[in-house]
């Protein structure tokens, strides 16, 4: 009998170890909020998270670690850590806005379909996922972040 | 006693099962076979020509010009991109790079990329981008040039498409195949360029068709 458990166990590893099982990247959310805050941050994080797969991983990859020196990796960002309405301007409107920056890279297209609830959701995944940590960010946030995009 | 033969036997099946089948067969000439009459002393003789890349001259990443003799005695990889692509072309890079380091040391093969956008790509945005992404020709070898005669040679030699579209992604249509050319300007297989197993397939092809002009 145990030794019939002992193959099923050895065909089950077999099984299991022709699929490449990847692990999920987890979101971190920092402690001691309270509950009502944490299910909006929880929300935006999942919105996020679709509209990340949606718009930005053909280029900064799944898990944000971008592609060689074409696509920069959004693991560690500048934009992301240091100035925010640089990212939620390149989100927006793209490179043209931050030309002057970046002008050594190639250009990243403008999502102006995109509305500012969808940045907010977006930066709010982005910032908080694979190890970054800028805290949420708010619709009221992503206006005030996007009003100097000019300056750029 | 019994039992314990179909035990082993399902082991062996399962362990087989993580194995790619081994094939040993020849890569298949793809393309429209063209009959063609010529005359030989008053009598007419059909000759079958198989589908060949036609001539194409263009310009590359280092302002050299490339044609297909830049190709000679090499099997080459082609495929179509724009470098403000936003939808598909930043996976054929990233899966066509795959195809670029495997080969990287073997100087008969080849990659040709042609932007389907010289508007924009031209050479000093072909030579960033090459620079960006870290390779070189002649390895791989990014080209511009005439706009008509690369939808041309795309959808006539290559047979995918390539085009401009104003209602597609970043205004133009085009497919993310990867074309596998042999020595003799013929196409032998084509991959979908944005997807993983596919470019295994390629690279494995890639190496059969190496082989099988050593024999």
């Amino acid at each position: 009998m145990s030794n019939n458990y002992l193959f099923l166990f050895f065909y089950l590893f077999l099984v299991l170890s022709c699929n490449s099982y990847q692990k999920p990247v987890e979101s971190q959310l920092p402690e001691n909020l309270d509950e009502a805050y944490k299910m909006k941050y929880t929300q935006y994080l999942i919105q996020g998270k679709i509209l990340y797969n949606t718009n930005c991983t053909h280029c900064h990859q799944n898990s944000g670690e971008g592609f060689r020196k074409l696509y920069p990796a959004l693991i560690g960002s500048a934009a992301l850590m240091v100035d925010m309405s640089q990212a939620a301007c390149l989100i927006k409107y793209g490179t043209k806005a931050t030309r002057k920056a970046l002008n050594q890279n190639i250009a990243m297209p403008a999502q102006a379909e995109l509305s500012n609830l969808e940045i907010a959701e977006i930066l709010t995944y982005i910032g908080n996922s694979w190890g970054n940590q800028s805290g949420f960010i708010s619709v009221s946030q992503v206006e005030t972040l996007l009003v100097d995009c000019a300056t750029y | 006693m019994m039992r314990k033969h179909i035990e082993i036997g399902c082991l062996f099946l399962l362990l087989g099962a993580c194995q790619e089948i081994k094939t040993n067969f020849e890569l298949p000439i793809l393309g429209r076979n063209q009959i063609a009459t010529k005359e030989v002393n008053g009598i007419f003789i059909k000759d079958t020509i198989p589908h060949r890349i036609a001539d194409f001259s263009f310009i590359n990443q280092d302002s050299a010009v490339i044609t297909n003799a830049s190709f000679k005695d090499k099997i080459y990889v082609a495929d179509f991109f724009f470098i403000n692509c936003p939808s598909i072309c930043p996976e054929m890079s990233k899966q066509m790079y795959r195809v670029y380091e495997e080969f990287l040391e073997n100087e008969n093969v080849g990659l040709l990329s042609h932007t389907i956008d010289p508007t924009y790509d031209t050479v000093a945005a072909l030579a960033n981008y090459a620079r960006l992404l870290g390779v070189s020709s002649p390895k791989w070898e990014f080209v511009t040039g005439d706009k008509d005669q690369i939808y041309d040679i795309g959808e006539t030699s290559y047979m995918v498409v390539a085009n401009e579209d104003e209602n597609a992604p970043g205004g133009f249509i085009h497919s993310g195949a990867f074309l596998l050319i042999d020595k003799e300007r013929r196409v032998r297989g084509v991959y979908d360029g944005t997807i993983a197993s596919q470019v295994d397939l390629l690279i494995k092809d890639i190496n059969r068709l190496l082989s099988s002009y050593e024999q």
